[in-house]
């Protein structure tokens, strides 16, 4: 399967190094690159990318606004990747809850940048699950604490234990092995956990999962 | 298991009875003669004994002149109390000698101020309670000096006395007695040695009681801690924005020299034009980091310490590329100047350098507009009545409201911190949409830069 990607960031530099690191792959192709949040859309447009490496600080249209835009304008809308210099930045946590289906750290080496690329596009398993529990933490630790639970989306017992295991960052196989179930039966199970959460992929469901305190985050 | 060993009597109740109370006196002042702090409180008495000696010879030169002239004896008292209390008053009111009074207080007191280390007394409150102090400090030093000479110069004689021959001696001046030759003088060298005993316990007394007020009379007042904790605080906030700029900055560089590298290594052998262009690209954000990290830990630095200064801070003589450098954002500056700004001191140039830095910062800050769209009135006047800074340019309401302004921001509180350590005046506010920053520095002025 061969991936495109479009490479966002203000500086040139990251820009051309993501692309020299992304093309060195047979399989990846940068097919496009932005400036700034604005010409983003744009440019995934014309290209149709799968893939989108979003940078969260820009100067004009941030990468969370731009992930928004990209969600609402296209569909089906390229999984965003979101890149950061900083591990605690709190744009990031606003960028998952804004669509963006994982986040990467801008020294990360380059292996895990791959790898990164081909978990997001192909949303079989959750990018990072612990920077994504640890990052819910210090959100929802700043706001009042008031666990929901996730009753009115009326999740089976066996999509509850889906999600949970969602969480915990197992892929759709390692969740089969788990629950002695078909590999198409979690795949059908994940698929109606979302559609019910009204999720747009795993990354988005588990945020939900953490917010809602259905998933303790201790 | 039937009850314990512990002692009928409860601990807390231990040493209330009055005969154990003067017990514990008496053995806290016995064992004062062997704490190194007693010796050091007897010098620092002996230091207001030596300062009293001085003002007796001053004050006895003049009191012979009034005496001199005759005058009525409620004149003449009046005169001499004048002369006795002015010249240690006067010199007390000096802002140097609380700097002088601050540091030997906490090493041969062991006086730890909240203010460290005690400045020189910058407003009058400080300076009166300075010359009290100094006065408090004479008085007790000259009784203890006085005792001191008197007790060490009888002593030795009474020390002596047995060893001498018999016969009538002089003991105290004038004073004779018949000494002996056996036993029944065993009583002068025993009071010799209790009058020195006796005079550093009270040393020790009089200096633990001055220790006790220092704190209160030479340390800062209540208001002044405030002041001062609003200070640190206003600094601290200070530190904590740099650091997060040098966060900031070296971790974008670093993240640039980690991408590049990983990219030139892959690419190596397929695109080594590429990899060449990432080594300069590595070399150059490498070397800015650098010279960001130079600069920001420069400014962490304490720069109280003028030895820790990495770089010569520039002064009003480079005024002309700060404006420059401010008008390259595309931002109007409206520049008025008058007078020789090169003949003023350094110290002084410096710091209306960086007012006119924060100022202009802040202008950009707050104008809540396009650079373009910015014009920014500075205007520098040197006279006879000091050197005055005004910073007028227009603020956004939309953005934050004029509340916002009226407080004033860190970059205006490190103004007035600058400017209050020059006996300037600082007056900014909101007049409609401008926002006027206007200060005034007294030019002969000394500074410790």
């Amino acid at each position: 399967m061969n991936l495109s990607v479009v490479v966002v960031d203000d500086e040139p530099l990251i820009r051309s190094g993501l692309r020299a690191i992304i093309n060195a792959e047979p399989d990846l192709t940068v097919v496009g690159e932005a400036g700034d949040g604005a010409e983003v859309l744009p440019v995934v447009r014309r290209t149709g990318a799968d893939v989108v490496l979003m940078d969260v600080r820009m100067p004009a249209v941030d990468g969370i606004q731009a992930t928004r835009l990209l969600l609402e304008n296209l569909d089906p809308a390229p999984r965003v990747l979101v890149v950061t210099t900083f591990e605690n930045d709190d744009y990031v946590y606003d960028a998952l809850r804004a669509g963006a289906s994982g986040f990467l750290l801008k020294r990360t080496p380059p292996d895990d940048i791959i790898a990164a690329i081909r978990t997001v596009a192909g949303s079989e398993s959750l990018l990072f699950p612990e920077a994504i529990r640890a990052l819910a933490l210090a959100h929802v630790g700043r706001q009042a604490a008031r666990p929901t639970g996730l009753d009115e989306f009326q999740l089976t017992d066996r999509e509850q234990e889906i999600l949970r295991l969602m969480a915990r960052g197992l892929s759709n196989a390692e969740i089969a092995d788990e629950l002695i179930l078909g590999l198409q039966t979690v795949k059908t199970h994940v698929a109606n956990v979302l559609a019910k959460l009204n999720a747009r992929d795993r990354t988005q469901a588990v945020i939900r999962a953490y917010e809602s305190g259905f998933v303790p985050l201790h | 298991m039937r009850g314990s060993a512990r002692p009928a009597r409860e601990p807390g109740r231990r040493a209330t009875s009055p005969l154990r109370r003067c017990a514990s006196y008496a053995g806290h002042a016995v064992t004062s003669l062997v704490r190194t702090s007693t010796y050091l409180r007897w010098v620092y008495l002996l230091l207001g004994a030596a300062l009293v000696l001085a003002f007796i010879l001053v004050g006895s030169a003049l009191g012979s002149v009034v005496e001199d002239l005759q005058l009525p004896k409620v004149a003449t008292g009046i005169i001499l109390a004048i002369l006795v209390a002015a010249p240690p008053l006067a010199l007390g009111m000096l802002p140097a000698v609380r700097e002088v009074e601050g540091i030997a207080v906490e090493s041969l007191l062991a006086v730890r101020f909240e203010e460290r280390p005690l400045g020189p007394a910058r407003t009058g409150a400080q300076r009166r309670r300075t010359a009290v102090w100094f006065c408090l400090h004479l008085v007790a030093g000259g009784v203890i000096g006085i005792l001191t000479t008197i007790i060490f110069a009888v002593g030795a004689m009474w020390l002596a006395a047995p060893f001498r021959s018999p016969g009538p001696r002089d003991i105290v001046p004038e004073i004779s007695y018949d000494v002996s030759g056996t036993w029944t003088d065993i009583w002068l060298p025993a009071a010799a040695l209790a009058g020195i005993v006796g005079l550093f316990m009270l040393s020790a007394a009089v200096g633990a009681l001055l220790a006790h007020l220092a704190p209160r009379v030479l340390g800062p007042t209540t208001a002044e801690r405030i002041d001062l904790l609003e200070r640190q605080t206003a600094t601290l906030a200070e530190r904590n924005r740099l650091a997060r700029e040098l966060h900031d900055s070296v971790g974008h560089a670093l993240s640039l020299v980690t991408i590049q590298a990983a990219a030139a290594r892959r690419v190596l052998a397929s695109d080594p034009e590429f990899a060449e262009t990432a080594l300069a690209a590595m070399e150059t954000s490498a070397r800015a980091a650098l010279a960001d990290l130079d600069h920001v830990l420069g400014l962490l630095r304490d720069d109280r310490r003028p030895g820790f200064r990495t770089t010569p801070q520039a002064t009003l003589g480079e005024l002309d590329r700060l404006v420059d450098a401010t008008k390259a954002g595309g931002i109007t500056i409206e520049l008025e100047r008058s007078g020789n700004l090169d003949g003023l001191p350094a110290a002084l140039s410096r710091e209306a350098y960086r007012i006119i830095q924060e100022g202009l910062t802040n202008a950009v800050r707050h104008a809540g507009r396009p650079a373009g769209e910015l014009t920014v009135n500075l205007s520098i006047r040197l006279d006879a009545s000091g050197l005055r800074l005004v910073v007028t340019n227009p603020v956004s309401r939309s953005v934050n409201g004029p509340a916002d302004h009226t407080g004033g921001g860190r970059g205006l509180a490190g103004i007035r911190e600058r400017v209050a350590v020059l006996q300037g005046t600082v007056d900014a506010g909101l007049t409609g949409d401008l926002w006027r920053l206007a200060v005034t520095l007294p030019v002969s002025v000394t500074t410790k830069g």
